[in-house]
């Protein structure tokens, strides 16, 4: 039994539009990636205004891909960490195009290339700013950091055989306990 | 039934001290009104901000921000905080993250339950230094056996692991499990001739009460996603439904005392800042180590012109915390923290000793929270990129330590709440201000530490060691309210009982004379039942 007199606060927008009670929580937890997506749509629109996935275009993506090194980044992610970048620096626009072109003309195997190549100019800046977007999810925005996503924040996985998001449940109590450990080398592969 | 006027006994506050004491004495039959400043907030809520902080205040352990305030009840905020008030030479030490909601600040608690030993309830007499308590521990041994009953603790049923030994009943459940890196530092500390402890702590090892077993989401704090965790809303609701009633959002302000200087009403704002009235028989004051002398202090009235309970000048005074230090390192082999919950094992061997009649006793405890946010945060601001950027977030992640030592500080009349004399919010109501020094001996305590450190630090093959040179808060606020015999230096008697005030006690830290060096819920747990115990007794009469 709860007081008449006690109230329930506004939740932030965010993953799940639920109240949910500790049943409805658990079933959240266990399907948190779906949850991402629909945060992430709407995060798009709400920050980027008229910037939507498709308007995002081929070029970031893939600027984007081999920035990360990664095959399998979220077009929506994508969207949305554009539209945050653009608000926290206007010149970066024409930097990450400059690094896009840069990006797709064979010059370079990888990213450590890239960034060798780049370094001393402003586009080794917007690099760096594309990079930290995508493994932290978030972009500093007029001094504030912009949450995107957590759980498509890249930073989790290199260590996804070893860790896992905190907030999300492991497994069952004590299943912990006799858990392999996993050595430095090799990398997990990529989701 | 209470109704929202008036009421057997009147709690202002809902933590777990709050809510304990209500329970308490809604299961006695007494009408019991709660009021408090903070909002009522569901767990969906909160883990739900948790989970859309960005990374950055994961990394910089942020455990305010996803817990919103109510405009008349401030609580420190996260990064720049203006509320809470500090100076004096430790300033720093007492850097407090409580919260003022439903439920308390055990909403974003490590659910650590440790008891003080028997010899931190004698330590002027032991040790010359310090206070006694006015009671042995004896007398509140049956109530930590009640307290762990009633929260859940799960602990070791090794006797060999128990601090202190002096126990009358088993704990609830069994421990947690340990994961990799409590194991493996339990299994280096015990090379070195140090032993390791399982922590006993307030979460379910089992289903318990209801609520279900741990997940391992290693976010104890700020927020178990399962309520596997004990928190105050537990015994909030179980007070409910005993009949009791909750008004939150409800500021006091005001207490009206009588002709005996009995309480016969308090004033509070409500969530429209108009000012409401409530009458009681018996009145208990549970709102945190700051705000219960902040509200003291503010309420003052013609009778009591230095504040409520006051006449000692005493209330404010001796404040405590445990002030802490880090140690970080970076191991050879991978560790891989963050299975289970945030803490697991601790060194308790230096919690005693002849030394704490010249230096503070104090416990080493290895952080079990997960690198991996602070890692990729510190790799990703290295400016790496690539398969070299990956590699560094993954060796970081797994090989990076942190250790946390609590230091035991002793009760000074000069550390010190008073209300601010040019800040107040937006009731009007001063801010509080808090003068620190943590003493010299806490210094000295925390220079006798460092060689056991480092040996640590070598036992466990580590590089990159680096131990913080200066004091951190714990949030384990205490005094401010102190407890004793003498109504010329304390503020309550042995009950909790306001000298002053024959109808108003006090639950919570405020009232505990010494710190140990240990996390302190347990202890204000335990006083606050024996209080409620004695609260139930004097009704009757």
């Amino acid at each position: 039994m709860r007081s008449d007199n006690s109230s329930t606060i506004p939740a932030l927008p965010s993953d799940a539009a639920v109240q949910a009670d500790r049943r409805k929580l658990l079933a959240l937890l266990l399907a948190t990636p779906c949850l991402a997506k629909s945060f992430l749509a709407a995060a798009a629109e709400a920050v980027a205004g008229e910037t939507t996935t498709a308007a995002v275009g081929g070029k970031f993506m893939a600027l984007s891909e081999f920035a990360t090194g990664r095959s399998k980044l979220d077009p929506e992610v994508g969207a949305a960490l554009l539209a945050a970048l653009r608000e926290s620096d206007a010149s970066l626009s024409t930097a990450l195009d400059d690094l896009a072109a840069d990006a797709s003309s064979g010059k370079y195997s990888d990213v450590e290339g890239l960034e060798a190549a780049v370094r001393g100019t402003p586009k080794h800046a917007a690099l760096l700013a594309l990079v930290s977007a995508w493994y932290t999810g978030s972009v500093p925005v007029n001094g504030k950091e912009r949450f995107i996503t957590l759980q498509e924040a890249l930073l989790y996985q290199p260590i996804a055989d070893g860790s896992h998001i905190p907030g999300n449940c492991e497994g069952a109590t004590n299943s912990w306990a006799d858990l392999p450990l996993p050595a430095l080398a090799p990398m997990p592969t990529e989701r | 039934m209470a109704n929202l006027t008036s009421a057997d006994v009147v709690v202002i506050g809902s933590g777990v001290c709050g809510a304990m004491v209500a329970h308490q004495a809604v299961q006695a039959g007494l009408s019991v009104l709660m009021l408090e400043a903070g909002p009522r907030g569901e767990r969906s809520d909160y883990w739900q901000r948790f989970m859309n902080l960005p990374v950055t205040n994961r990394a910089r352990g942020d455990m305010q921000s996803p817990f919103p305030q109510s405009p008349y009840a401030p609580f420190p905020m996260f990064g720049n905080d203006d509320y809470l008030i500090l100076k004096g030479r430790d300033a720093g030490a007492f850097r407090q993250a409580y919260l003022r909601a439903v439920g308390g600040t055990t909403w974003h608690w490590s659910g650590l339950c440790w008891r003080h030993l028997p010899v931190d309830l004698r330590l002027k007499s032991t040790y010359g230094v310090g206070r006694d308590w006015p009671f042995p521990y004896e007398e509140l041994e049956p109530y930590y056996v009640k307290a762990e009953a009633e929260m859940g603790v799960s602990g070791p049923s090794n006797p060999a692991e128990h601090s202190p030994a002096q126990r009358s009943a088993p704990y609830v459940m069994e421990s947690i499990a340990y994961g990799w890196a409590d194991r493996r530092f339990a299994e280096v500390a015990a090379r070195g001739g140090y032993k390791c402890v399982h922590i006993p702590q307030a979460k379910n090892s089992r289903p318990f009460d209801g609520r279900p077993g741990c997940c391992g989401s290693n976010s104890c704090m700020p927020i178990c996603p399962i309520g596997a965790l004990y928190n105050g809303m537990v015994h909030v609701d179980k007070a409910i439904a005993g009949g009791a009633q909750l008004i939150d959002q409800a500021v006091v302000y005001r207490i009206d005392t009588d002709s005996k200087n009995r309480v016969t009403a308090v004033h509070y704002y409500d969530r429209n800042k108009q000012s409401q009235r409530v009458t009681g028989r018996a009145f208990v004051i549970a709102a945190n180590g700051i705000e219960t002398p902040r509200l003291l202090l503010y309420a003052a009235n013609d009778r009591n012109p230095r504040g409520i309970a006051n006449s000692s000048d005493q209330v404010g005074r001796n404040m405590m915390d445990h002030p802490g230090l880090h140690m970080g390192c970076v191991t050879k082999d991978p560790m891989w923290t963050g299975h289970g919950p945030v803490q697991q094992s601790s060194i308790v061997d230096l919690r005693d000793g002849k030394f704490r009649s010249e230096y503070c006793a104090n416990r080493i405890m290895m952080n079990n929270q997960s690198m991996a946010t602070s890692a990729g945060v510190t790799a990703v601001s290295m400016g790496l990129v690539g398969k070299k950027l990956d590699a560094e977030i993954r060796r970081r992640a797994a090989c990076t330590l942190d250790f946390s030592i609590g230091f035991e500080v002793l009760p000074d009349p000069e550390n010190r709440l008073r209300l601010s004399a040019d800040r107040k919010d937006a009731l009007g109501i001063p801010h509080p201000e808090v003068t620190y020094d943590v003493g010299d001996y806490v210094r000295k305590g925390a220079d006798a530490v460092r060689p056991t450190l480092l040996n640590l630090a070598k036992l466990l093959d580590a590089t990159e060691v680096k131990i913080t040179d200066s004091f951190n808060a714990n949030n384990h606020v205490m005094g401010g309210a102190i407890m004793g015999r003498n109504p010329n230096d304390s503020v309550v008697d042995a009950d909790c009982r306001a000298h002053d005030h024959d109808n108003l006690y006090i639950a919570g830290g405020a009232t505990m004379p010494s710190a140990s060096c240990i996390n302190s819920t347990l202890s204000m747990v335990a006083v606050s039942l024996r209080m409620a115990d004695r609260l139930k007794q004097a009704m009757k009469t």
